[in-house]
């Protein structure tokens, strides 16, 4: 098979790596057996990839403390991914709820196309004879002079009863002022 | 001349890790068990320093880098779509933090203020990072010493994708579909990201092999 310079290189490369394919592997093998120059490039690879792995050695670290460093400030930042789960009857009550609410919306636009429909295909009667019709300005009538001011109740409001109203509006048996920390249900049960 | 030996590269198809896979350390953590998180760090931290530690050449910003990105890859986890890609997410992360860094710490040393200090922390974080510092015979320290620095300005040369497809699949030596994932590519673009890079550092390092 023959190949451009290129492609060698590329395929030399690829061979340090041993990430050629068994067909590839036997075909630049043998390249390599028969082909100086190719040898040639494969020396000088070697060698940069030898020189790249070795030329930068990483420094002692102690991984431990390191680890621990990390592990105080992810702490730190639990809150952030916090993932609330809901339990197995909530879940079953949302869903019958979301339904519910689904179907009510539903039904009320149900509800509303039929009474637009009922207008919209109604017959409606046009009378297209034309008539005659006169367009006059109301006659302007003078407004009473005002005479009396009267601020406050008016007479004959004190008259007036509201029976029957002390039994509608009818006072609470206990009234409960949440405010501050311990207005806060913390039982964990609700949540 | 005999081929040597034929190549094979276990990382082709992803190491297998012992214990719990990343997926389900990833599902433990986003149903509450932070412990979780702690061993994909355990599992992930050397990697992850190293990676940065390549790119900017000092071991302090490398372990600030890495805290960051351990960090936001925590708080973001469940944006994580595929679970099990969390190794090559991290090192995305990772190695986004550590440009961003490089960055902004070239902009720093381009300020007066620097000059003022006589360059010399930048000198030495850009010039002769720590990593060429490491033990040995004074002679072997200087051929190193020389050899890490013509390599770090040669990997500065390369285009980002080539210079990180470097670093993560022949340094870091990172599976080739966890790469991909890493540079938001195919693991054929990885193959060609790698072999343009070694062509060009080849080319740029040709007195020294």
């Amino acid at each position: 098979m023959q190949m451009t310079r290129d492609e060698l290189e590329f395929a030399i490369s690829r061979y340090i790596d041993g990430t050629l394919n068994p067909l590839e592997q036997s075909t630049i093998e043998e390249i390599l057996a028969s082909d100086a120059s190719a040898r040639a490039l494969l020396d000088e690879y070697r060698r940069l990839d030898a020189v790249v792995k070795t030329a930068m050695p990483l420094p002692e670290i102690a991984w431990d403390q390191f680890a621990a460093g990390i592990s105080q400030e992810t702490a730190k930042c639990d809150v952030s991914v916090k993932h609330y789960q809901l339990a197995a009857w909530t879940k079953v009550v949302s869903l019958a709820a979301m339904i519910a609410i689904a179907f009510g919306v539903a039904f009320e636009m149900r509800h509303r196309d039929s009474s637009i429909s009922d207008v919209q295909t109604g017959s409606v009667a046009v009378n297209s004879t034309p008539v005659d019709v006169e367009i006059s300005a109301p006659t302007a009538v003078a407004a009473a002079p005002v005479n009396d001011i009267t601020i406050g109740q008016p007479s004959g409001f004190a008259a007036a009863n509201f029976r029957g109203a002390d039994s509608i509006i009818s006072a609470p048996s206990s009234i409960w002022i949440a405010s501050g920390e311990g207005s806060q249900d913390t039982d964990p049960s609700l949540y | 001349m005999e081929p040597s030996t034929p190549p094979t590269d276990p990382r082709q198809t992803g190491t297998a890790s012992q214990g719990p896979s990343d997926g389900s350390l990833v599902s433990r953590v986003l149903a509450g068990d932070r412990k979780g998180f702690d061993e994909l760090v355990l599992r992930y931290q050397r990697q992850a320093v190293a990676v940065s530690y390549r790119l900017l050449g000092n071991t302090q910003d490398a372990m600030e880098v890495t805290q960051d990105a351990f960090l936001k890859a925590f708080t973001s986890l469940d944006s994580l779509q595929k679970p099990e890609a969390f190794g090559g997410w991290l090192m995305r992360i990772v190695s986004n933090l550590s440009l961003n860094y490089r960055r902004s710490r070239k902009i720093r040393q381009q300020l007066p203020l620097d000059d003022a200090f006589g360059n010399s922390q930048s000198e030495q974080t850009e010039g002769s990072s720590e990593w060429m510092n490491a033990g040995g015979d004074p002679e072997h320290l200087l051929e190193s010493r020389e050899m890490g620095v013509k390599l770090k300005e040669a990997l500065n040369q390369l285009p980002e994708k080539q210079r990180l497809a470097i670093l993560l699949f022949t340094i870091q030596e990172m599976p080739q579909k966890q790469v991909a994932e890493a540079l938001e590519c195919s693991v054929e673009a990885v193959k060609w990201h790698v072999f343009q890079g070694r062509k060009k550092l080849k080319e740029l390092l040709k007195e020294h092999l």
